[in-house]
């Protein structure tokens, strides 16, 4: 069995951020979730540079990104994300404290995979992934052929 | 009238003449000051253009303008190029002379009287003053008053006529300072009417500027409210989870107040992010078919009423120009409203119509036979926060209707309401016509 991928969670609310792992968790999510506190840090993790320089790269199944961030926001992480060639396949979920964030047209234009409304509620997570036809990554079964899978 | 023997004009006759050259003259000189004033930048280059006319006009050496000012005395507010070439005195000398001066001397009998005057030989006239070196010598001087807005404060003066002042000359002079002053009231009329605007453009930034700060204020607020509240729902829902029965019921009590209060306050921040919301978005106006939009409404709300029968009756409504989802968040208020306040009412019965044949505006309204409220309270009807009834009674936070009258005010219209405690109460509200199909 290959490892499942991991979930990266960019949240600087310590309170946000357990509560969010509480209802990964509680699931019994397989997938390991690694919490990173804000903008600059979540392109170094996944960029897999500065302090995250030796970690294994392109292990990410999902980024689930809060958008009021300290140093680096959250649109910006978004909009670095999916400029570069490799790491804009990844999934890219909006964690946003209201529905009303949804009328940022701005998250959409640069190509946002889902949102999720705070606080994260298991079902509306587990819609979103569904959404993104990233179940897979999470539950660990390939997807019907999925050598041609165009995301 | 008299002819000699060829016909020709008698002297009588010629006289006519130059009579109707000076006239010619005159209108020349009032459609000069008409067409060359408006473009000047100040005031002074309007008095220099009439200056040079009048000079023009009855053939005077020099002359200046001057009014009283607020302390009484005489200030020389300008002097015609020609009456700067004659003056000897030093410009900056000169300049500090003319202001200021002692309200006397025979420059100022008309202005004192409010008429025009004509001194043909000012050396022997008892009113006259010594003229300080190096000032242009006067040997024949006409004044006219000048007419301010409010009352005669000013003058035109000329002086140097070799001939001396004629009648003629006075009544030239009285017309040409008409036109004169025409413009420059004119002219300060529209200074203060540009001012006005400014100032008025000025308080509207103010007010606009305060009101997105405002704006963003409440949008902020309500944001940064939400996060400790959701912690507070978060944590108390992992702390049922946890429980597993180690907590007693009054504990569990505790939570479930804790809960109950932090959804009310999430509903409260929620209506205050439409609320906000809705005055920072723009109208999006397009033909509404009113009668589609109420019955979805109802549609809508109906299905949480299912226990109880609703008598409705819908009449006239209109198609015409609005913010289709603003106006339907009007009527799914005013809806919600007369369903909750019918609710002790064993029958309950909403007529929803529009009053269409006024000229200029549609007037739509929501009746209900509810509880309704006492007219007393009615200023504070659409308050925001503002509630009528105890939330034991009515739930609800106070933002509805406060809603209602900030849509149907940008809509341009107005918003009311009457009530009669115990048996009905009826909304209304206008929407302006010019969208009317």
């Amino acid at each position: 069995m290959i490892p499942l991928k991991r979930i990266l969670l960019v949240e600087d609310n310590p309170n946000d951020a357990e509560l969010t792992l509480e209802a990964l968790g509680e699931h019994n999510l397989a997938n390991e979730v690694t919490w990173v506190h804000d903008g600059e840090e979540a392109l170094d993790f996944i960029f897999c540079r500065g302090p995250f320089e030796d970690r294994t790269c392109n292990d990410l199944a999902l980024i689930l990104l809060d958008l009021k961030l300290p140093k680096v926001d959250g649109l910006e992480v978004l909009r670095v994300v999916k400029s570069d060639q490799r790491m804009k396949l990844i999934p890219v979920v909006i964690l946003t404290s209201s529905r009303e964030e949804r009328d940022l047209v701005d998250s959409y234009k640069l190509g946002v995979n889902a949102y999720v409304v705070k606080p994260v509620d298991f079902k509306e997570f587990m819609n979103a992934v569904e959404e993104l036809g990233v179940f897979w990554a999470l539950v660990n079964e390939p997807p019907p052929a999925s050598g041609k899978r165009a995301r | 009238m008299p002819r000699n023997a060829n016909n020709k004009p008698t002297d009588t006759e010629a006289g006519i003449e130059p009579r109707t050259e000076r006239q010619i003259a005159l209108l020349k000189a009032i459609i000069k000051v008409f067409r060359e004033t408006p473009g000047c930048e100040r005031e002074e280059d309007v008095a220099r253009i009439c200056l040079k006319a009048a000079e023009e006009l009855t053939g005077s050496a020099y002359s200046f303008i001057g009014e009283l000012n607020p302390e009484g005395l005489f200030d020389t507010t300008t002097i015609s190029e020609a009456g700067w070439k004659a003056c000897r005195i030093p410009v900056e000398e000169a300049l500090h002379l003319i202001k200021n001066m002692p309200s006397r001397g025979i420059n100022r009998i008309g202005l004192r009287e409010g008429r025009s005057w004509i001194i043909n030989d000012p050396s022997t006239h008892p009113d006259a003053t010594e003229k300080p070196p190096g000032h242009p010598p006067i040997d024949s001087f006409m004044g006219v008053a000048l007419r301010y807005v409010g009352g005669i404060t000013g003058m035109i003066a000329l002086a140097g006529k070799q001939s001396g002042y004629t009648l003629a000359d006075q009544e030239d002079i009285e017309a040409l300072s008409a036109a004169f002053m025409e413009s420059l009231n004119r002219r300060r009329a529209e200074k203060q009417v540009n001012e006005l605007n400014a100032e008025l453009n000025r308080h509207v930034q103010q007010i606009e500027s305060a009101n997105r700060e405002l704006e963003a204020f409440s949008y902020s607020v309500s944001h940064d409210l939400r996060a400790p509240l959701r912690h507070i729902t978060g944590f108390v829902e992992l702390l049922n989870k946890h429980d597993q029965g180690s907590m007693d019921e009054k504990s569990r009590h505790y939570l479930q107040v804790i809960s109950e209060a932090s959804r009310k306050m999430g509903t409260l921040i929620d209506d205050l992010l439409a609320f906000s919301r809705m005055s920072r978005t723009e109208l999006q106006k397009s033909m509404i078919d009113f009668n589609v939009l109420v019955r979805e409404v109802i549609g809508e709300l109906q299905g949480q009423e299912q226990d109880r029968p609703i008598d409705w009756e819908i009449a006239g409504m209109p198609v015409m120009e609005g913010d289709s989802a603003m106006l339907r968040q009007v009527f799914r208020n005013l809806v919600a409203n007369a369903l909750k306040f019918t609710r002790p009412r064993p029958a309950a019965r909403i007529e929803i119509g529009a009053v269409t044949d006024a000229p200029d505006e549609t007037v739509f309204y929501v009746r209900d036979n509810g509880v309704g409220f006492d007219m007393k309270y009615v200023n504070k009807l659409f308050g925001l926060f503002q509630r009528l009834h105890s939330s034991e009674e009515f739930e609800g936070t106070g933002v509805g209707l406060a809603n209602c009258q900030r849509i149907i005010h940008r809509h341009r219209g107005r918003i009311w309401a009457e009530s009669t405690p115990g048996s009905s109460t009826t909304f209304w509200f206008s929407l302006p016509k010019q969208g009317e199909v």
